[in-house]
């Protein structure tokens, strides 16, 4: 925590060094947190690009009240859900057309997966309601608590429980009752 | 549940990585955005320098005059200066290159007005940055106001080098001295040079002042309080760039002056600050706590120095994936802040063992330490590191930690002695400490005195404090000094809260009655037993003794019968068991517990329910972290839970009054049904 204040006073000065430094601390993470929630590489990819870009332009002003890694996992979840709402509105606007979207079903080796078991839960996990899968993905991957991800969505921690174990449950039955090594 | 932790367990364990051609288009265009928005910060400042927005062009001219005035006022007041002469404006004329103030028409008027504005602007930038010369050359080509304006700077700054601008000033002013504002600016350096003669460095700024430097401490009473220096070179000879102190940078003049304000001490006596241009870091100063008067600074820049070395193994194979820090440590009994410095140097790391520290100040004592999980972490202290010097520490070996039992430095000893939570010592408490295998323990001496020999060196320890009515306290100590003295004060389980209002119960679920509160339990005494583990029931001697214990609080529940005395009961969080909830209350109703039982909630809704202003230790003792050994709960951890199980009991106010035990909780009982 210390150190990602040094680095955010750094930042606002300009530093690049220092946006390398929290790129390479978070980026591994942040990147699995997205394509757990969207399943498509490609796509977490442009989520990760988006975030760092913004997060760069905003440096001069960026003031840290909690934890950076909060706040990227947040970034990233925002981020999502931009794109999943105009994915959904380009296979509204292109079901007239009659052409197919690709939605993310793809096989392991095409999605950009390095094993078969990690392209199984993260599209299983991407398969979940949108809000039970943030939950989830922001309790595990983003390592924020339950108060913390109620106050971002505005909702009760008793909310984000039941969506998390609910997720879960729903999980674990999409998974065949195991879960992958 | 098995299930949802091992689900929970391969999530968190999911790890995806970007390709390096990702990475480097991702962080060129961060980087790219990151300057933009540099470069429009910079111009939104300059532009938006004066902070009132107007859009009546005509209050335009009534606020700067009022700036004028505040400006001229105000740095009177800051020195103490006799009063203005009455008109801002002299009645003697000095040839100026403009005559803003006769323009008649509104247009005119409204222009001189913007002029104006933008050439205090100026003046204001220039003060911060202490630019003398830059002050001085409005003297002699700017409007009256605006050269009244800058002599006050100039007297602000008190550099002895604009004397003879301001000398110049006064003799065309011409008016007697009391009334001559550029006078009366050059009494004020001339006073403030006579009153400052001797070396700054007694107060430990920097380097000593060499005769016939500026050294003028400013007024305290009034205004902020500033550093004035400037940075030469070990030649003496003046260097330009930028001064860092803190979160504050400024640029020097090209001279190398520069005024920066005097930082905020906390617990540090100096703060180590910076110097640099464009070319990278120049060299390092001080500002000492007990620098009360503002003093100068000669900051003389010199090389910095630089380190390098090899991380190895000890079978000298290259080691990467350490974490390599460097900090600046307490030499002679001073403390250094080194938050404002230690950005300065760069750490470089090849990744294959190799790293490198450069613009590394010299002077001060380091601190290099190298950890990696697994290895025993190593410190190595360099001092007196020369300027320019460039140090090649050579292989610096890391070991194994389970290597250490075969290795020689077992050779701390660590005593001290255990106290409570009013510092009077405790006999019997139970001092161990673990690494690995090795188990080191001893009990306090009737004193409260332990003493713990043949410790390992720079190796983090496992330390366990144990003493009756204060459960186990877990905290962390490593050993860098062959003998070491080190007091331990424990509390009393849920310590802050005594007093308060007892803090909510999280459960997930409540066994054997309907959800209850604790504000419903207002009126009455109430006995919470937490710590209750009856799941490994009847194989785990724990769990028996949960039983028991839950069996004598009934049986002192059935002695109060009628009394205003209830009881609850909390059980730990239920993680993999052989009980289910159902069984464990089965046996509960079994042996007749009549009381409301409760399975804790999970750990994470406790977190960050903490009382405001938790009491300070005494100095030079370790205050045990009031936190339990086992991860229960969040009730658990809400109220310390440190030995299972464990008593509290609230009064009828619903306020946390204690921690009792076996011996004194009848006691406890009869003066809270008292109250």
């Amino acid at each position: 925590m210390v150190k990602d204040r040094l680095l955010i006073w750094k930042l606002r000065k300009g530093d690049e060094d220092a946006l390398r430094r929290i790129y390479d601390r978070y980026k591994d993470d942040l990147l699995t947190i997205a394509v757990c929630l969207l399943y498509e590489i490609d796509d977490a990819v442009k989520v990760l690009h988006d975030v760092f870009v913004s997060f760069a332009d905003n440096a001069g002003e960026f003031r840290l009240y909690g934890g950076l890694r909060s706040y990227l996992t947040t970034c990233v979840v925002n981020c999502v859900h931009k794109r999943l709402n105009s994915r959904m509105y380009k296979i509204i606007e292109t079901r007239g057309r009659e052409q197919e979207v690709s939605t993310g079903l793809q096989e392991a080796k095409e999605a950009g997966f390095d094993d078969e078991q990690t392209e199984r839960l993260t599209k299983t996990l991407s398969e979940l309601p949108i809000r039970q899968r943030e939950v989830i993905v922001m309790h595990l991957l983003g390592r924020m608590q339950f108060s913390e991800i109620a106050k971002l969505q505005n909702i009760s921690t008793n909310t984000v429980r039941n969506r998390y174990s609910h997720g879960l449950e729903e999980l674990l039955s999409n998974l065949g009752g195991e879960a992958v090594e | 549940m098995k299930q949802t932790d091992d689900l929970e367990r391969s999530i968190r364990q999911l790890h995806l990585a970007a390709d390096a051609r990702t990475d480097e288009r991702i962080l060129v265009d961060a980087i790219a955005a990151l300057r933009s928005s540099a470069q429009a910060e910079t111009t939104e400042e300059v532009t938006s320098l004066w902070k009132t927005v107007v859009k009546n062009r005509l209050l335009v001219i009534a606020i700067t005059s009022v700036i004028i005035i505040a400006v001229l006022f105000g740095l009177k007041a800051l020195r103490g200066l006799h009063k203005l002469p009455e008109q801002a404006v002299p009645q003697k004329e000095i040839p100026v290159t403009e005559d803003r103030l006769k323009a008649k028409t509104e247009a005119e008027i409204v222009k001189a007005a913007e002029e104006l504005e933008k050439e205090l602007g100026k003046i204001i930038r220039l003060l911060e940055a202490g630019d003398v010369n830059g002050l001085t050359a409005i003297l002699s080509e700017g409007s009256i106001q605006t050269r009244l304006a800058a002599a006050f700077c100039l007297a602000e700054i008190g550099d002895v080098r604009a004397i003879a601008a301001l000398e110049k000033l006064s003799a065309e002013f011409g008016a007697g001295d009391a009334n001559n504002p550029f006078a009366r600016a050059v009494s004020s350096i001339k006073s403030r040079f006579e009153q400052a003669k001797e070396p700054a460095d007694k107060g430990g700024i920097g380097r000593a002042v060499p005769e016939g430097r500026l050294s003028a401490p400013a007024e305290t009473e009034k205004g902020p309080k500033y550093i004035r220096g400037w940075l030469v070179n070990a030649n003496d000879n003046p260097v330009s760039g930028t001064v860092q102190l803190g979160e504050q940078k400024v640029m020097t003049t090209v001279e190398g002056a520069f005024t920066i304000r005097r930082p905020a001490f906390e617990k540090f006596d100096a703060v180590l600050g910076w110097a640099s241009n464009t070319e990278g870091n120049l060299g390092c100063f001080f500002i000492w706590d007990k620098d009360t008067d503002i003093a100068d600074a000669a900051i003389v820049v010199e090389p910095l120095a630089g380190l390098s070395g090899l991380i190895v193994d000890v079978d000298a194979n290259p080691v990467s994936g350490f974490e390599l820090e460097m900090s600046v440590q307490m030499q002679d009994g001073v403390e250094y802040s080194s938050g404002a410095g230690t950005e300065g140097w760069q750490i470089q790391e090849r990744g294959d063992g190799f790293f490198e520290i450069n613009s590394i100040p010299t002077g001060i004592r380091l601190e290099l330490t190298v950890s990696k999980a697994g290895f025993d972490t190593l410190v190595t202290i360099i001092d007196d590191l020369e300027a320019g010097q460039r140090l090649d520490l050579g292989r610096l070996t890391l070991k194994p930690l389970e290597e250490l039992s075969e290795k020689k430095k077992w050779n701390c000893m660590l005593s001290g002695f255990v106290i409570d939570e009013k510092g009077e010592p405790i006999a019997d408490a139970e001092v161990s400490m673990r690494i690995a295998e090795e188990f080191f323990g001893t009990q306090t001496d009737a004193s409260g005195r332990y003493e713990l020999s043949e410790l390992p060196e720079g190796v983090p320890l496992e330390m366990i404090v144990s003493a009756e009515g204060y459960g186990n306290n877990l905290l962390t100590y490593t050993c860098f000094e062959s003998e070491s003295k080190t007091d331990i004060q424990v509390f009393p389980p849920a310590y802050d809260w005594y007093g308060r209002p007892a803090p909510g119960l999280l459960v997930s679920k409540w066994l054997n009655t309907e959800p209850i509160r604790l504000e419903e339990l207002r009126g009455m005494v109430v006995l919470l037993q937490a710590g209750i583990d009856l799941s490994e029931y009847p194989e785990n001697p724990e769990s028996l003794s949960s039983l028991l214990h839950l069996g004598q609080m009934r049986d002192v529940l059935n002695e109060y019968d009628g009394k205003q005395l209830a009881a609850v009961a909390i059980h730990k969080y239920l993680h993999e068991k052989t009980l289910s909830e159902d069984k464990i209350l089965q046996l509960i109703e079994e042996n007749g517990i009549n009381f409301p039982v409760a399975v804790d909630d999970k750990m994470e809704a406790a977190r960050g329910l903490r009382p405001a202003g938790e009491r300070s230790p005494q100095e030079g003792v370790i205050k045990v972290s009031p936190r339990g050994l086992a991860v229960s709960g969040s009730t658990h951890s809400l109220y310390d839970v440190k030995a299972s199980p464990a008593y509290y009991i609230i009064d009828k106010n619903g306020l946390l009054r204690g921690t009792p035990n076996e011996d004194n909780l009848k006691d406890w009982i009869e003066e809270l049904l008292g109250e």
